[in-house]
């Protein structure tokens, strides 16, 4: 899957000037770069929340997304079972969430839960969503290192052969994927 | 549970201060016109709610306060919506709002009074005294929707009716309690005004007019007692009912 000759800038800041990707499908990509290299601007091109000024995106035409975002984004007043519902069944949601280790606070207001439980929450949205290509813009953060390595081993269980583009800062959870195909920005 | 426990106390203190001061200035000035102490006025309470008149006046006097209260949270989200969609929409209704805002009460109820009968006269008064309330606060809620999770409905393509119910509602929900909280008592003060003014038979409005033109100081005040009360009921019954809804939402959507 590639998307060619991409161009974007912010006034008279440039993010990408003519730069391909190639992403491999059924697999795990990861974004790696410097901060304010545009990583997450690209995800948010490739799912169509931005557009570019240049480019040839045809590869994506009619592809479903799902992302796990920069932030939580959950309805706060809704418990962790809704939120999950929003995007796929009720049998779905909740057996996603009892993986992920929430199975206590299935009917909680999110905003009860802690940073890392509505992190979880959050990836349980992601993962229950009907898409061709999960988007995770670093997606552990907020977990400590135990619940970090049982959620990635879960993610990789969950999400076996899932075109995925990871954005991540942390090489310990690149070594946690296994085998990802490489993209540097 | 114990510091609510003695909230309430304090509560009942600060309450049972003020009629100990009451029934001291009534008995200090001594003249049942100009001031009558709460043990007449709960006397002549206890007169009037024996009375058929009593209670058919209420129900003359809810039903229309009700349903202008009704009426303008209606109009008031119907036309948020269509404000918060349309920029014309909001553009043309800002001035009226603004207009219905700034006119005082009185004015309202003569001009009304000239166009309207005067039964329906407390019905349009609080109609227009809380639909710029609604209004106004559904809208300022539906602007201050989290961009962010519109995007994420967008991005996960999240039904409309999913987005209204998870998103929109709990958003909106703390704008709306305040502008009922805030518009029913609204609504009773210019209701009430509106009867007082207009004098349509067997209302609050009209007894209170009575009293007012009898020197009948008692059932003035245990009228006024009764509105209060009232108030109070209204605003426990529907914000109740809010917190019930939200409940719902939390666990439910």
């Amino acid at each position: 899957m590639t998307i060619s000759h991409l161009s974007k800038s912010y006034g008279v800041h440039p993010v990408f000037q003519d730069r391909t990707f190639t992403i491999d499908e059924g697999k795990i990509n990861v974004l790696a770069g410097p901060s304010g290299s545009g990583k997450t601007t690209l995800l948010r091109i490739i799912c169509g929340l931005e557009q570019p000024d240049a480019g040839d995106l045809s590869a994506l035409r009619g592809k479903r997304f799902s992302m796990v975002f920069q932030e939580n984004r959950l309805c706060r007043n809704l418990s962790a079972s809704a939120n999950v519902r929003l995007v796929s069944d009720s049998g779905t949601a909740n057996r996603l969430l009892v993986e992920l280790g929430l199975g206590d606070s299935l009917r909680q207001p999110v905003k009860y839960l802690s940073g890392g439980m509505q992190r979880r929450v959050a990836l349980a949205r992601a993962l229950a969503a009907q898409s061709d290509i999960l988007l995770l813009d670093e997606p552990f953060t907020g977990l400590d290192d135990e619940t970090k390595e049982e959620v990635i081993r879960l993610f990789l269980k969950l999400a076996e052969r899932k075109t995925t583009i990871l954005v991540t800062h942390d090489t310990r959870e690149v070594a946690l994927m296994g085998d990802v195909r490489m993209i540097r920005l | 549970m114990r510091s609510k426990g003695k909230t309430r106390a304090t509560a009942i203190v600060a309450v049972a201060f003020w009629l100990v001061v009451w029934q001291v200035a009534s008995a200090l000035v001594n003249e049942r016109v100009l001031l009558v102490g709460p043990a007449t006025v709960l006397t002549r309470l206890a007169g009037l709610v024996r009375q058929g008149e009593f209670w058919y006046s209420i129900l003359n006097t809810l039903k229309r306060i009700a349903l202008g209260f009704l009426l303008s949270v209606l109009a008031g989200i119907i036309l948020a919506v269509l404000a918060y969609r349309s920029r014309v929409v909001k553009t043309l209704l800002s001035p009226l709002v603004k207009t219905i805002k700034t006119i005082p009460v009185a004015s309202f109820i003569i001009l009304l009074l000239i166009w309207i009968p005067s039964r329906n006269l407390a019905i349009a008064t609080s109609f227009l005294m809380c639909f710029p309330l609604v209004y106004a606060n559904v809208l300022e809620g539906l602007e201050s929707t989290d961009r962010q999770l519109l995007e994420m409905a967008d991005l996960f393509r999240i039904p409309q009716r999913k987005r209204i119910t998870s998103i929109y509602l709990s958003q909106v929900m703390p704008f709306f309690h305040s502008a009922c909280s805030l518009g029913l008592g609204l609504a009773w003060k210019s209701g009430i005004a509106a009867e007082v003014i207009g004098l349509p038979d067997h209302t609050i409005g009209d007894h209170l007019y009575q009293a007012k033109t009898y020197l009948d100081t008692a059932s003035l005040f245990a009228w006024t007692l009764t509105i209060a009360l009232l108030s109070v009921l209204c605003e426990h019954l529907v914000l109740g009912l809010f917190r019930q809804l939200a409940r719902k939402l939390e666990v439910a959507a």
